[in-house]
C-alpha cells in the first residue's frame, strides 16, 4: 500500500511539474488550485472546513476516493481559530457571522491612512506593528493592554498550531492518498499588499493620482517583505509552486499597470524564481491587457490561472508558449450546464489550447462550490479521454529548480541578530547555537506580523 | 471657463476641477449649470471607459472628483430638484458583501440623472421586492460577485413572479459570474459585466417604455 501510494504520488507530481515546465508528459493533469467543490462534496459545511481540520481531511479523503483522476488537492486554507484569537477584521467567516454554508469573504477597509506612506516606507515592520496591527486585529486595539497581550500570545500559539495542522494534512494526503499539493506558501504582489488590507482598493486608486511617488516607493519596500513571506511559507523541498493571487490588475489601465503594479511584482517574482521556486499566479479578472509581461520571466516558471473574464484562447496565443496556463472552463457551465456540455467544452479545449501540453483545465481560478458532481465527473472523464499526450511517458518528479539565491538569506526578521548580540555585549559560548534559533523565531514572528495583510 | 471645467473633469484633474467649480460659482453660474457641465464631463469619462481608454481606476477617480464637486454644490441645490429622476433600485444579492461594482454603477447612473435607491449589500429577495414595490422603480439592478450566490438571484426573480410584480420591473444582473447561461437560469431580463453597459441597458429600457409618437 505504502509503495503504491508513493508511486501514485510520484506519478501525479511528475505530471503536474512537467506541465508547469512545459515539458512532455502522459496526459493533461487534473490540477485546480482552489478546489472549493472538493471541500463540501462529501457534505461538510464551509464552517467545518475552516474550524474542524479532521472533518476537512475526511472530506478530502472521500473526494480523492471518488475522483482518483485528480492530480493535486489543496490543503492550506486558514484554520479559523487563529482569526478568532486575534479578532481579525478582514474576513467574515462561515458559521461565525455568515451562514455555515456560505463562503469566507474578505472585507476591505482603510487600515492604513493616506498620510502614513512615509512611516511605511521608512520602517515597514514598525509601521505594521504600531499602526496596522492595532487597527486590523480587534483584540490588539490597545497596545500593551491585557487583551492585546493575550491576542499576541494566543495568536502566536494558534499560528504554530495551524502550521502543524497544514503540515499533517499535507503529509497524510501524500502518504495515505498519494496526493501532492497544487501550491504551498503564498505572497501578494506589492501593489496588492498595499491595496488589499492596507489602503483598500479605492484608497490606492486615489493615491495613484494624488501621491504616485509614495505608492511607487511603498511597493518597492514591500518587495523584500513579500519575498520573505513567500519563502518562509513555501515547501522547503521546493516540489510545489508558491501561490500568488493577484487582485487589482483588472482595475488598472495598461499604463497604470506598467507603472504601479508590474515593476515591483516582477522584481518579487524574479527573486523567488532565483531562490529556486516556481509560482502559481491567479490572474484574477481580465489580464488581457497585461499578461504579455509574463514573457519577461524565465520560461516555464509561472503557472498562470486565467480567470473566466480572460480569454483562454488569446492567453494561449500570447503567452502559452512561454508559461503554463490553467482555465478555460466557465464557472457557469460547471454550476448550471450539463455533463454533455462540459464534455464538449473539454474536448474543444484539449483540441485547441491543450495541444502540445502546458495546459490545465480549470474553472476561473477555482472549481466553484456549487459545481454539479455529475459535471465534475464529466470533466474528469473527458480530460482522461481527450487530454492524452503520450502514454509511453511515465511521469516522475523533476529535480528542484536551480537556485541562484539562498532562501535563508532572503528571510527577514524584525530585530537582527547583530542588534541582539550588541545588546548582550557578546556571548561566551558557541554563537551559532544561540543565533540560529534566535533568527528562526524572529523570522516566524516576522511572518506572523505580515500575515494580516493577506 | 465652461470648456475648461469640462476638460478638467474628463481628464480627471481633481485640483483644477474643484478650483474651476468655485470660480464659476463666483462668476454667477448656478449650481445646477455647473453640475450639468460636470455631468457632461462624467459622460466623457464613461465614453472613454466604454472605448477602452479609461479603466476602472479612472472611474473611481472620476467618482471621487464628482463627489468633491457635489460637496461644494449640493448645499446650494434645492431639495426637490435633487430628488427628481427615474428611480432604480440596486443592491448586492443576499450572502454576498461585495460592493465595488455596484457602487461604481450607481455613481454612473446618478451622474446621468437616475435616482438610485441603494439597498446596500447582502440584500434578501424580500427586501428587493418590497423596495421596488414601495417606490415603483421600473428597473432593478442586482449585483453579484460570488458564483455561489447565483441561485439567490433566481429566488428574487421567482419572488417577483409570485407576488405578481414581474411584468412591472426589468431586472438586470451584473457582476463577475454572469453570462447568458446565468441570465437564462435566473430569468432576469439583462446581464452585464460592465458598468458602462449597465447604464446603456437602463437607457434602453426607459426608451422602450416611453410612448412612441
Amino acid at each position: 500500500m505504502a509503495n503504491e501510494m508513493e508511486k501514485l504520488y510520484a506519478e501525479r507530481l511528475g505530471r503536474y511539474q512537467a506541465t508547469i515546465a512545459l515539458e512532455s508528459t502522459d496526459r493533461m493533469p487534473v490540477a485546480s488550485g482552489s478546489n472549493y467543490f472538493a471541500e463540501i462534496y462529501s457534505g461538510n459545511t464551509n464552517q467545518e472546513t475552516i474550524y474542524d481540520p479532521e472533518k476537512w481531511l475526511q472530506a478530502e479523503k472521500t473526494f480523492i476516493r471518488d475522483f482518483p483522476e485528480v492530480d493535486v488537492l489543496r490543503d492550506n486554507r486558514v484554520w479559523a481559530p487563529l482569526y478568532d484569537a486575534v479578532a481579525l477584521k478582514t474576513y467574515r467567516l462561515p458559521g461565525r457571522e455568515l451562514l455555515p454554508t456560505n463562503q469566507v469573504q474578505f472585507v476591505e477597509a482603510e487600515y492604513m491612512l493616506a498620510n502614513e506612506y512615509d512611516l511605511l516606507i521608512a520602517n515597514p515592520e514598525q509601521f505594521i506593528l504600531e499602526r496596522f496591527i492595532p487597527r486590523v486585529l480587534g483584540a490588539a486595539a490597545h497596545n500593551g493592554s491585557p487583551a492585546a497581550n493575550m491576542a499576541f500570545l494566543k495568536g502566536g500559539m494558534a499560528h504554530v498550531m495551524m502550521s502543524q495542522i497544514m503540515r499533517n494534512r499535507s503529509q497524510t494526503l501524500e502518504q495515505a492518498c498519494g496526493m501532492p499539493q497544487p501550491m504551498t506558501g503564498a505572497f501578494l504582489a506589492p501593489f496588492d499588499a498595499l491595496s488589499d488590507a492596507m489602503r483598500g482598493l479605492k484608497g490606492v486608486l486615489l493615491d495613484i493620482y494624488r501621491q504616485p511617488d509614495n505608492v511607487l516607493a511603498a511597493c518597492d519596500v514591500l518587495v523584500d517583505e513579500m519575498v520573505s513571506f513567500a519563502l518562509s511559507t513555501a515547501d522547503p523541498l521546493r516540489r510545489y509552486p508558491i501561490f500568488v493571487p493577484t487582485h487589482k490588475p483588472t482595475f488598472l489601465s495598461p499604463k497604470q499597470f506598467d507603472k504601479f503594479y508590474w515593476p515591483s511584482f516582477k522584481k518579487t517574482l524574479q527573486i523567488i524564481i532565483d531562490a529556486g521556486y516556481k509560482v502559481r499566479a491567479y490572474l484574477e479578472g481580465d489580464w488581457g491587457a497585461h499578461w504579455h509581461h509574463l514573457l519577461e520571466l524565465p520560461k516555464g516558471t509561472i503557472l498562470c490561472d486565467i480567470d473566466v473574464q480572460g480569454d483562454i484562447f488569446k492567453a494561449k496565443e500570447a503567452i502559452g508558449h512561454h508559461q503554463c496556463l490553467a482555465g478555460g472552463m466557465p464557472d457557469s457551465l460547471l454550476i448550471l450546464g450539463n455533463a454533455q456540455e462540459v464534455r464538449e467544452r473539454v474536448k474543444l479545449l484539449c483540441n485547441t489550447v491543450g495541444q502540445g501540453g502546458g495546459f490545465i483545465i480549470n474553472g476561473g481560478c477555482n472549481i466553484p462550490y456549487n459545481t454539479k458532481p455529475e459535471n465534475y465527473r464529466a470533466m474528469l472523464d473527458a480530460i482522461v479521454e481527450f487530454g492524452v499526450y503520450d502514454l509511453s511517458i511515465k511521469p516522475v518528479p523533476r529535480p528542484a529548480p536551480p537556485q541562484l539565491l539562498n532562501p535563508q538569506d532572503l528571510k527577514k526578521v524584525v530585530t537582527p541578530w547583530e542588534s541582539k548580540l550588541a545588546e548582550l555585549g557578546g556571548v561566551l559560548g558557541d554563537e551559532s547555537l544561540i543565533r540560529r534559533p534566535w533568527e528562526l523565531l524572529e523570522n516566524l514572528g516576522h511572518t506572523w506580523i505580515w500575515q494580516w495583510i493577506m | 471657463m465652461k470648456e475648461k471645467l469640462l476638460a478638467a473633469m474628463a481628464d480627471l484633474d481633481e485640483q483644477t476641477t474643484l478650483a474651476l467649480v468655485k470660480e464659476l460659482l463666483q462668476n454667477g453660474y448656478t449650481p445646477l449649470d455647473i453640475v450639468e457641465i460636470c455631468r457632461q464631463g462624467v459622460e466623457l469619462v464613461g465614453k472613454s471607459y466604454s472605448e477602452g481608454d479609461y479603466f476602472l481606476a479612472d472611474l473611481v477617480m472620476s467618482e471621487e472628483i464628482f463627489k468633491g464637486v457635489m460637496q461644494i454644490l449640493e448645499p446650494l441645490i434645492p431639495l426637490d430638484v435633487q430628488q427628481s429622476g427615474v428611480p432604480i433600485v440596486m443592491g448586492t444579492i443576499e450572502g454576498d458583501i461585495h460592493d465595488l461594482g455596484k457602487n461604481i454603477a450607481i455613481y454612473l447612473l446618478r451622474s446621468h440623472g437616475f435616482r438610485v435607491l441603494d439597498l446596500g449589500v447582502d440584500v434578501s429577495p424580500a427586501q428587493f421586492v418590497e423596495s421596488v414595490n414601495a417606490c415603483g422603480a421600473p428597473i432593478l439592478g442586482i449585483s453579484v460577485l460570488l458564483s455561489f450566490c447565483v441561485g439567490t438571484v433566481k429566488k428574487v426573480v421567482d419572488l417577483f413572479q409570485e407576488v405578481g410584480l414581474r411584468d412591472k420591473v426589468k431586472i438586470i444582473v451584473g457582476g463577475y459570474p454572469v453570462d447568458e447561461q446565468v441570465k437564462e437560469y435566473t430569468g432576469v431580463d439583462y446581464y452585464t459585466r460592465d458598468v458602462a453597459q449597465a447604464l446603456a441597458i437602463c437607457r434602453l429600457i426607459l426608451n422602450d417604455q416611453r410612448p412612441h409618437n
